[in-house]
């Protein structure tokens, strides 16, 4: 009789035994200091005969419920407690919403499914602390809910968002959804009009937005599309869906003088703008010997912080400059480079009436 | 079949000695079928209705047992009754039989009332467990003799009482009938027939030509329900 092994020592323990019970289940787990089910993680311990313990090893979600304690007095005596059993935050991947894609104009909804016990919050934000832009055109940092619904979606939508669950068991998880807001190319031009002589060095500038980035690229005043070479050097810098086309014209000469257009496409569509470039006359020397005061006042304002755009001629002269320097040493065309632009920079600033205004206003 | 009676505080000594021999004792299937899950053979009745007073008895079958614990509890209110062939409940009305080597776990229940009605579980300690419910009826079986409590006969009439024996689950085994507190005796008198029909749980006292002397209270008794009396008067008439 293998059945007695159990309450072989149970019998001289007592009149009265204490038994532990599951009671979702109807499971006999304890009788005295005996585990009765075969479930290995169930242990029971007690201190003289008043206090009886029940442990569970390895807790499991599934070890949530109530719990009874029991005492075979006539009649039978028992208490229940409840085991709460707590899980930290987890976030499905379905129906958590992937990376969208939509076009401007068009509503979205970005859905975040987490489980966990307690149940958890979700809250969106944006990544590095931006703010969500609802329908009505509030801005709040902090939206909470599993789904996060964006009408009409702007291009300011556009980035990163993350879903984060929390439910007060450590750790608080987070999943980032990026938002990818399509729209087709807009221009935009600060100078339209700009007036240069024959032989200077120009840089004429246009922004696009587009999302996906646009193809861009330029048009000389004779409709050819212009390639990078000794007179024309292209830049184009992008920095989410704004890309900043620069052209810059070393060395102004008659056929520059006219109209020239920047061009940018992308699969849903295309938009260009132009720049015209008139001629004028050379500046006369005779404001050379203004210069000096001028040129001290930039040299001043340049060691606090050069305006935008004397940095960008600089920079492309530099570059332009080493292009056409490339039979000189490494080493010593950056060094020569530099100079040479600085030097380039605060004689066009003397002549240029452009960026004479610009430092002197 | 083995009444192990363990709650009983003097057996203690008794029964650990009887234990210690067989602790360490495996039975030889558990290790021909390590993997060999319990399971319950299905053909044992899992309805039962008694009457009170009635021994009831819950059987359940487990193959496989192994190492395992069969239990009875109590649903209604999770009360364990027997664990193995031990009994953990203080009701000292209920006991487990289990004969050794045997698949057999039944649940003794005697003298039930009708509070013990209700379902009882026979659990077996794997995990998860396995579990069969039974469901148990306690109910109170009444005779009835026909017509009024009271009856007026005339001298010379028979006196006619049929009895019949409701909610019994089974056939009473005999219905004896009582005038006062004595068994009716057909011999001391002719002319009284008795006929008990088990299947349709009925009897019928027939005394013909009664007599004042034959007044008295007729009592229906079967053996496993509440008796039935009835007062006859038989009347003086010309």
């Amino acid at each position: 009789m293998y059945t007695y092994k159990y309450i072989n020592n149970k019998i001289c323990l007592g009149l009265l035994q204490v038994a532990w019970l599951r009671v979702d289940t109807q499971t006999i787990l304890t009788i005295a200091s005996h585990v009765i089910t075969k479930n290995h993680r169930i242990v029971v311990t007690h201190s003289g005969h008043r206090t009886w313990s029940l442990h569970i090893r390895e807790t499991r979600e599934t070890d949530r419920g109530w719990y009874m304690c029991q005492v075979n007095t006539d009649p039978m005596s028992s208490n229940t407690g409840f085991l709460e059993v707590v899980v930290p935050p987890d976030i499905l991947d379905y129906p958590t919403s992937t990376d969208m894609v939509v076009r401007e104009g068009s509503n979205v909804t970005l859905r975040c499914a987490a489980t966990g016990t307690p149940e958890p919050t979700v809250t969106w934000r944006r990544e590095a602390g931006g703010m969500i832009t609802l329908s009505n055109w509030h801005e709040v940092p902090v939206l909470e809910g599993p789904e996060l619904t964006l009408t009409r979606v702007t291009r300011l939508h556009m980035g990163p968002y993350l879903c984060i669950a929390s439910n007060g068991v450590p750790p608080t998880v987070s999943k980032r959804i990026v938002l990818i807001v399509h729209f087709a190319p807009m221009i935009w031009i600060e100078n339209q009009l700009i007036g240069a002589y024959e032989g200077q060095t120009l840089v004429l500038e246009c922004h696009s937005e587009a999302y996906p980035r646009p193809i861009v690229y330029w048009t000389r005043p004779n409709n050819e599309t212009i390639v990078n070479d000794n007179n024309y050097k292209s830049e184009v810098t992008a920095e989410g869906y704004e890309t900043t086309m620069r052209l810059m014209i070393k060395n102004v000469r008659l056929q520059d003088f006219g109209s020239f257009r920047c061009i940018a496409t992308n699969s849903l569509g295309e938009n260009d703008g132009w720049i015209k470039v008139y001629k004028i006359g050379k500046p006369s020397t005779s404001r050379n010997t203004n210069s000096r005061r001028d040129s001290k006042k930039w040299s001043i304002d340049h060691n606090k912080k050069s305006s935008k755009d004397e940095l960008i001629l600089k920079e492309m002269m530099e570059e332009l400059e080493e292009e056409g320097n490339e039979e000189n040493s490494k080493s010593s065309t950056s060094a020569c480079g530099y100079l040479d632009a600085l030097t380039l920079i605060v004689m066009l600033l003397n002549v240029f009436p452009r960026f004479t205004t610009t430092t002197l206003s | 079949m083995t009444d192990a009676r363990v709650r009983n505080p003097g057996s203690c000594a008794a029964k650990s000695g009887n234990v210690g021999s067989v602790i360490e004792h495996h039975p030889s299937s558990y290790w021909e079928q390590p993997f060999s899950q319990p399971y319950f053979d299905n053909t044992t009745k899992r309805e039962t209705t008694t009457t009170v007073g009635q021994s009831a008895y819950l059987y359940c079958r487990v193959r496989n047992l192994g190492d395992r614990a069969v239990s009875w509890i109590r649903k209604r209110d999770l009360h364990i009754l027997t664990v193995g062939i031990l009994t953990y409940t203080n009701d000292q009305r209920f006991q487990a039989m289990h004969s050794d080597g045997s698949d057999e776990w039944t649940l003794k229940i005697t003298s039930p009332q009708v509070r013990d009605s209700g379902t009882y579980e026979c659990q077996v300690s794997t995990e998860p467990k396995i579990s069969q419910a039974y469901k148990l009826n306690v109910v109170v079986s009444k005779a009835k003799i026909a017509g009024n409590s009271e009856l007026y006969i005339k001298s010379g009439s028979d006196i006619n009482l049929t009895c019949i024996v409701l909610q019994t689950p089974e056939p009473p085994s005999f219905i004896y009938w009582y005038r006062g507190e004595h068994v009716i005796n057909y011999s001391q008198r002719g002319g009284i027939s008795v006929v008990t029909e088990k299947q349709t749980r009925t009897s019928r006292l027939l005394i013909s030509r009664a007599l004042p002397t034959d007044s008295g209270n007729y009592t229906c008794a079967p053996s496993t329900a509440e008796s039935a009396s009835v007062l006859v008067h038989v009347l003086n008439g010309r």
